[in-house]
């Protein structure tokens, strides 16, 4: 009886894991793995904590944001794999003067109530872009346009400055056409989408995961071939990794230390060019928390003590050395500025001696956790001339603690893509990048050339600017790092400029 | 007794409520800074914090916030702009499937194992003893990692991250193998050295010699008294259990990406939703209060002695 009675046990035991086992091989898994390698279902990991469907209140730029909008919104352009501007619902453009642009819209495009998407919907909504709330995340050169109706498909906008970045804007977050009749009471956007883009919302849970479904009878409808878009959250890059070596998921973000590993499990990683600069905001350039830092000699001192090659080892093989706040392939990148700052830890000391800090100077540097590898590894070198570096890591303050004018020494991160709107807001006293509201009388002159300017005569004057910063030594940047995306053996897609994979480059392998 | 236990819950849970929203205050940086990001204006941000009734004192907060929580509004969050009360509610479900499950592993396999380990003295105790403390020291996070190496990734016998509801029993319970072996698997073992230590010495007691020479079986000695007696401090010891499998789903829920309450305090934490992460100590400690007292009611059906405590 009592061998009975284990037996009866063990066999529980045993149906309920096999019951569990089985439950789970015989039916397709949670992400919709084994549907979407036949082409059904695409099933994306995102660093997406909370997601609105009002893009003109949603953090502008090239981020994370740009596929839970994407899948819903048409944008007016798209950018292609070399950066090159491609039509999206505007199909030709025209720059008739360095300050206006005639947009010409594609014609028999709808939002999902049938309301045509047409020049009067995109001006409704460069007006609501001016008075959207929070303002804060508006994108600022769409709300400076004064927008005019030419014709049903015909757009005159008119911008205070020469702005030739407007076009990658129109695809990174500033381009996004809502239908106006749910800019009439934006907050129905909080929670549910009302757009023309190649995919309906069928499910959400906020902040977790969102399910849709292929528009019927969209305008570009081969440029999609899932039929099913799930876009899921994941607040540890390790689980979504889990989660796509076993093939619940079949795209994410990627993160440079699973490059190796995930490549040796047959993952595919896409990398965009090397465009993003990590480093030291040598911020506070009038020397006024840090009295070393306001000498010219001083932060050059600090560019030549560091080996750029050495660091951005650390990096693998997503890494360049570099000292220019403007990448190599975007216009301003200078190869020979870029050369000056050899690893030089002599002349590094001499500089730091002629400037009267013979025995170095103590550096308190702002940082985050995140941050903390590439910060001790330029520490390492600056201690070797005799700077004292001081990392403190903030986390939920970091931001107020950057603009608090507290600290002569900040890290961040940048890129400067679209290259003149960018030096804009990095360099002018008011900018979001200059944390201390830094003058120097040739970068500003420098930097309005580059914004009243277009074409090859931007272009120069970028590299001009570029060069000005990289001799007053304004930044310590050791180089600059690609953004990665991976996915799964079957499934491919195009990064090119990007941050994450656009939606439309995804396709089923061979496809 | 258990009256008296939910009237003294009360002033507890007030005073976790209490402390949680004090101590959020003294979380450094601005929330609308935070929230609307490096752009805003600092007018933005005044605004931005008005809408939230930050500008006003904040004892006229804390009244306002506590008046909300009796009524079971938790406000609002701050980042989703959606209900607190409703948030917490769509995730309590996978952390209590995830704690249930565990516990119900823990005590199906702790006590058998700890009742056998306790009649079999000698090398196989030993042997037990040894796998025990070695599962005890294992970290739960390093044991779900193998696990989705080992059952997700390499053999796709588990999904390695997700949750199904209910509706869905054979795809919830599929789901929930790995974060519940991950999560029980050390305390399992805890619980099985507390249930040998306590059945040596009920066994050792002079009336379970004297049931023996009354002529009862050995299985209804076994079951019905030394079990039944070994099992108050055993239950207390469940209980402590429960509370740190709360705790531990933290950490699992983030491992397999599972949307609890872990993860949501995690979020509230990470983007300074600060009625978020109120939300969800207060839920925690409704918890605590309820498992304590649950402990208490099978501590005291067990034995009578401690039903007048």
């Amino acid at each position: 009886m009592s061998r009975i009675r284990r037996a009866a046990g063990l066999a529980v035991v045993v149906a309920i894991a096999s019951a569990a086992v089985a439950c789970g091989s015989g039916a397709p898994s949670a992400g919709g793995g084994e549907s979407s390698s036949s082409g059904g279902t695409l099933t994306l990991g995102s660093a997406l904590a909370s997601g609105s469907f009002n893009p003109w209140v949603a953090p502008d730029g090239d981020n994370e944001y740009l596929q839970l909008e994407g899948a819903v919104y048409d944008s007016l352009t798209h950018i292609g794999p070399e950066g090159q501007i491609e039509p999206g619902l505007a199909v030709r453009w025209t720059f008739t003067s360095p300050t206006t642009l005639m947009l010409t819209l594609r014609s028999g495009v709808t939002f999902s109530d049938g309301t045509p998407v047409n020049a009067a919907a995109v001006k409704a909504n460069f007006d609501y872009v001016k008075k959207a709330s929070p303002a804060a995340q508006q994108n600022a050169y769409i709300a400076a346009l004064t927008t005019t109706v030419v014709n049903s498909t015909t757009l005159k906008l008119v911008s205070p400055n020469p702005e030739p970045d407007l076009l990658t804007d129109f695809a990174t977050g500033g381009g996004y056409i809502v239908n106006p009749k749910a800019l009439e009471d934006p907050s129905t956007l909080a929670t549910g989408p009302s757009g023309s883009g190649p995919y309906v919302l069928s499910s959400s849970v906020p902040g977790q995961q969102w399910t849709f479904i292929r528009r019927a009878h969209y305008w570009d409808a081969a440029e999609y071939p899932y039929g099913k878009l799930v876009l899921k959250s994941f607040a540890s890059s390790q689980a979504q990794d889990d989660a796509l070596r076993s093939g619940q998921l079949q795209g994410g973000p990627e993160t440079p230390t699973l490059v190796k590993s995930d490549m040796a499990d047959g993952l595919r990683i896409e990398s965009s060019k090397p465009e993003a600069f990590d480093g030291i905001w040598l911020a506070d350039r009038a020397g006024k928390v840090v009295r070393a830092l306001g000498s010219v000699q001083v932060r050059q001192a600090l560019n030549y003590a560091i080996d750029r090659a050495a660091i951005m080892k650390a990096f693998g093989s997503v890494g360049i050395a570099g000292s220019l706040v403007m990448p190599p392939g975007l216009p301003g990148y200078s190869a020979a500025a870029n050369a000056a700052y050899g690893y030089d830890p002599a002349k590094a000391r001499q500089l730091l001696a002629e400037a009267g800090y013979r025995h170095g100077f103590t550096l308190p540097v702002l940082s985050s956790p995140a941050a903390d590898t590439l910060v001790q590894a330029i520490a390492g070198y600056l201690r070797a001339v005799g700077v004292d570096v001081q990392i403190s890591d903030h986390t939920t303050d970091f931001l107020s603690q950057a603009y608090s004018g507290k600290w002569g020494a900040i890290v961040f991160a940048w890129t400067p893509i679209p290259p003149s709107q960018n030096m804009e807001e990095l360099l002018s006293p008011t900018g979001l990048g200059n944390f201390d509201h830094s003058t120097d009388a040739q970068i500003d002159a420098l930097l309005a050339k580059t914004q009243q300017t277009t074409g090859a005569a931007q272009t120069t004057a970028l590299t001009q600017l570029v060069e000005a910063v990289n001799t007053q030594a304004w930044f310590l940047i050791p180089g600059y790092t690609a953004n990665l995306y991976v996915t799964g053996g079957h499934t491919t897609c195009e990064i090119g400029q990007r941050s994450v994979c656009p939606l439309y480059t995804f396709r089923p392998v061979g496809k | 007794m258990a009256l008296g236990r939910l009237v003294l819950a009360v002033p507890m849970l007030f005073v976790v409520a209490t402390a949680t929203f004090f101590l959020q205050q003294l979380v450094p940086g601005n929330p609308g800074s935070f929230i609307l990001g490096n752009e805003a204006s600092p007018a933005e941000i005044r605004q931005f914090d008005a809408g939230l009734g930050l500008n006003k004192p904040v004892l006229q907060q804390y009244g306002s916030w506590l008046g909300g929580a009796i009524r079971g509004d938790l406000g609002t969050s701050w980042t989703s702009h959606s209900p607190v009360t409703q948030t917490l509610l769509a995730a309590a479900p996978v952390t209590l499937s995830l704690a249930a499950l565990a516990i119900v592993v823990i005590v199906c396999l702790g006590v058998p194992l700890g009742t056998l380990a306790a009649l079999r003295p000698g090398p196989a105790d030993r042997a037990f003893q040894g796998l025990a403390g070695f599962a005890i020291a294992l970290p739960n996070f390093w044991l779900g990692v193998a696990l989705v190496l080992f059952l997700a990734v390499d053999t796709h016998l588990f999904p390695a991250t997700g949750y199904t509801g209910l509706a869905d029993p054979a795809q919830w319970l599929h789901a929930l193998v790995l974060p519940v072996l991950a999560l029980a698997f050390g305390m399992t073992m805890s619980l099985a050295l507390q249930v040998r230590s306590a059945m040596i010495d009920v066994l050792a007691k002079d009336y379970i010699r004297s049931l023996h020479a009354a002529g009862l079986q050995g299985r209804s000695v076994l079951f019905k008294h030394a079990l039944r007696n070994c099992m108050a401090p055993v239950i207390t010891t469940v209980g402590f259990q429960l509370l740190g499998l709360l705790a531990g789903a933290v950490v699992i829920e983030q491992l397999f990406n599972l949307p609890g309450l872990g993860s949501v305090l995690v979020a509230g934490v990470t983007e300074h939703d600060v009625p978020l992460v109120q939300g969800a100590v207060l839920l925690f400690a409704v918890f605590v209060v309820v498992v304590n007292l649950l402990t208490d009611v099978a501590a005291a059906a067990l034995n009578p002695r401690a039903r007048g405590r």
